[in-house]
């Protein structure tokens, strides 16, 4: 029951241009009684949460068990996200054409995406914290907190990309894919700072002697 | 595997920024030129004129995509730049960046349909070798090792802007309009976009590998269509040296021989009885076997060479041929190297040149066997750098040369340095083609 109000949810903004601006309107276009809807959810809200948090779930889930994945090293893992999560979302690109287009200002988009926010990081921060354990990332204390936000970023950086991604098959998202997870994950991993990092604290100690 | 270079410029814009790179050093070239004319008159163009190949070169040295395969191809062709650079040219190989596991993966599953771990028994993620526009990765079924050639996504999109904006460079190192240069862009262009059409690629080389069943010592991978697609082509992994690794394992020069021999009828048979050519002579595409065999992969880039060009272009390789005037004449006006509006004394140099070269070429065939070497490469290029030479030719009043030219030249030129490289000593004389010409051009004129 729950994923179809999501999916009708969906639908009713398609059909009528605007989402439905109370419970009562949903509920009629899912024949449903108003009552039967609060068990699933508490508020249209939270409905159109779910429409892009689910989607991020069904894919964390699905490589949660897949043994090839847990091979992977965590650009691969990065990578694979992406791809399968842009793939998810086809089948609502005019949905989220239509909804990015109704966040007029950058606060409504960043409220929008503010669920999808929390389910990726509840399952890149993990990700994250067992690459640092193995040594595959640096652990640069308080600093290390960030890669997850950007992370995060590139997700939704991907995401306008891909909605305006005319390419067949969406050839230049992948592209876009490829190039901006390995790009972060270069800031991510270890790199030119800690080094400069590791050479600065060399000199200190030098000189302290 | 793959030798990821420090720096590979990628985006689009970075490209550009070469390019433009490239444009203002031309320009300052431009300047200095002047600037020491003034001075010194003796201050030459040919002074200008290797200055900027030494820019261009620079900048697209950089540059690993398809505007490097185009200087590379018109420079060869044209024999334009000074031996150096061409051997500069040669090196740099024309490759995209390596690209992810995931996104061989990705790649695969969309344009297949299926995940590659379901079709495979085993699929390698990390790539073997890079090919022309995507790379190899080797996948395991039912106890065959195949290869699986994954293209990178959006690289037919990257060949078309890489095209425009290699087209100014391009201009500018042959002194011609953009507009007068077009049929040669068409050419190139058609191929490099045909290159990214692996179903075009998987038709082509199951026809020609059956077409070259009788040619002795080549051999060609099985193809699987059914795990196929625009995108992804899967063969037989062929064991096999490339020729630098070849020639290190010091072969005797009796191997040598025999994979000389069976490229050379294979590049006959193929232009002379099928008129399609394997057009990439890349030593890449061919896995040279101990015992002197020769397999070949790679169809990506196939000439069909027109019946009406074959007709007027080879003819020139017939000695008695070439003594006939009233053909000669007409078939350097079809080939497009004279022109009705040409003054006798262009008519005449180009004319001469142009057969001298032809000679040289052709002087293979003339023997029942030939001895290539080193030194005969050497003395093409110094015939080529001579007709450069020749005002008409260095500074063109307009563009000469069929565009069909385009490809043969390169393949031929390919083959005899391979040939050189082996040191071959080879049966060569062809009577069966050259009959077949003098035969066609005995009642026309």
């Amino acid at each position: 029951m729950k994923n179809q109000i999501v999916s009708e949810y969906v639908k009713y903004c398609l059909k009528h241009g605007q989402a439905p601006t109370n419970v009562y309107q949903l509920c009629e276009h899912l024949n449903i009684e108003e009552s039967a809807f609060y068990s699933h959810f508490g508020s249209l809200d939270k409905v159109e949460e779910s429409v892009l948090v689910t989607r991020w779930t069904s894919v964390a889930e699905k490589f949660a068990q897949d043994e090839q994945f847990a091979g992977y090293g965590l650009t691969e893992k990065m990578l694979t996200l992406h791809f399968a999560f842009i793939e998810s979302l086809r089948d609502i690109r005019s949905y989220l054409l239509w909804k990015f287009q109704d966040w007029k200002n950058p606060m409504d988009q960043v409220k929008g995406l503010m669920a999808l926010r929390e389910a990726f990081q509840k399952t890149v921060s993990p990700l994250l914290d067992m690459a640092s354990n193995q040594g595959e990332i640096p652990d640069r204390k308080v600093v290390s907190k960030l890669n997850v936000e950007a992370l995060g970023m590139n997700l939704a950086f991907v995401m306008h990309f891909w909605l305006k991604d005319d390419s067949t098959d969406f050839e230049r998202t992948d592209a876009c894919i490829e190039k901006s997870v390995q790009l972060t994950m270069d800031f991510v991993g270890r790199n030119a700072v800690d080094k400069l990092f590791d050479f600065g604290k060399f000199l200190i100690q030098g000189f302290q002697r | 595997m793959i030798d990821t270079q420090d720096k590979i410029p990628t985006s689009k814009v970075e490209r550009a920024i070469k390019l433009v790179g490239a444009g203002a050093k031309i320009g300052g070239n431009y300047l200095k030129y002047y600037a020491k004319k003034t001075i010194n008159s003796e201050t030459t163009k040919e002074e200008l004129h290797a200055n900027n190949a030494n820019d261009i070169y620079q900048s697209l040295s950089q540059l690993k995509g398809s505007a490097l395969k185009v200087a590379q191809m018109l420079s060869m062709d044209k024999n334009l730049l000074p031996r150096a650079y061409t051997d500069k040219f040669a090196m740099s190989q024309y490759s995209a960046p390596p690209m992810s596991g995931p996104l061989v993966v990705r790649t695969f599953q969309k344009s297949v349909g299926k995940s590659p771990f379901d079709v495979f028994d085993q699929f390698n993620t990390q790539c073997s070798a890079a090919a022309s526009i995507g790379q190899v990765h080797q996948a395991q079924k039912d106890g065959k090792t195949l290869a699986v050639k994954v293209q990178y996504p959006g690289i037919a999109d990257s060949i078309q802007s890489d095209l425009k904006m290699v087209k100014p460079v391009a201009n500018a190192m042959f002194g011609l309009p953009e507009k007068e240069m077009q049929k040669y862009f068409q050419e190139v262009e058609e191929k490099l976009l045909e290159e990214t059409n692996y179903t075009l690629e998987l038709q082509r080389s199951q026809e020609i590998a059956k077409a070259s069943l009788l040619v002795a010592d080549v051999f060609f991978p099985n193809y699987y269509p059914e795990f196929s697609s625009p995108k992804v082509l899967v063969m037989d992994w062929l064991q096999g040296d490339h020729l630098r690794e070849f020639l290190d394992k010091k072969p005797s020069q009796a191997i040598k021989n025999r994979v000389a021999q069976a490229l050379w009828d294979f590049y006959n048979h193929q232009l002379h009885t099928e008129l399609a050519i394997h057009a990439d002579p890349h030593p890449g595409n061919f896995l040279l076997q101990d015992d002197g065999r020769v397999g070949v992969i790679d169809f990506g880039c196939v000439k069909v060479v027109p019946e009406d060009f074959y007709y007027h272009y080879f003819p020139l390789l017939v000695p008695e041929i070439r003594e006939n005037q009233a053909v000669v004449d007409q078939l350097l006006s079809h080939i497009e190297i004279i022109f009705p509006q040409d003054s006798q004394a262009v008519k005449e140099e180009l004319q001469l040149a142009f057969l001298d070269m032809t000679a040289l070429l052709s002087r293979p065939f003339e023997s029942e066997q030939f001895q290539f070497t080193h030194e005969f490469i050497d003395e093409i290029y110094a015939k080529g750098e001579e007709i450069y030479h020749i005002p008409e030719v260095k500074r063109p009043t307009q563009p000469r040369g069929s565009k069909h030219a385009l490809y043969v030249n390169r393949t031929y030129f390919g083959i005899y340095s391979m040939m050189a490289d082996l040191n071959a000593y080879i049966e060569t004389k062809s009577h069966a083609w050259s009959g077949k010409l003098v035969n066609y051009w005995k009642d026309r004129v």
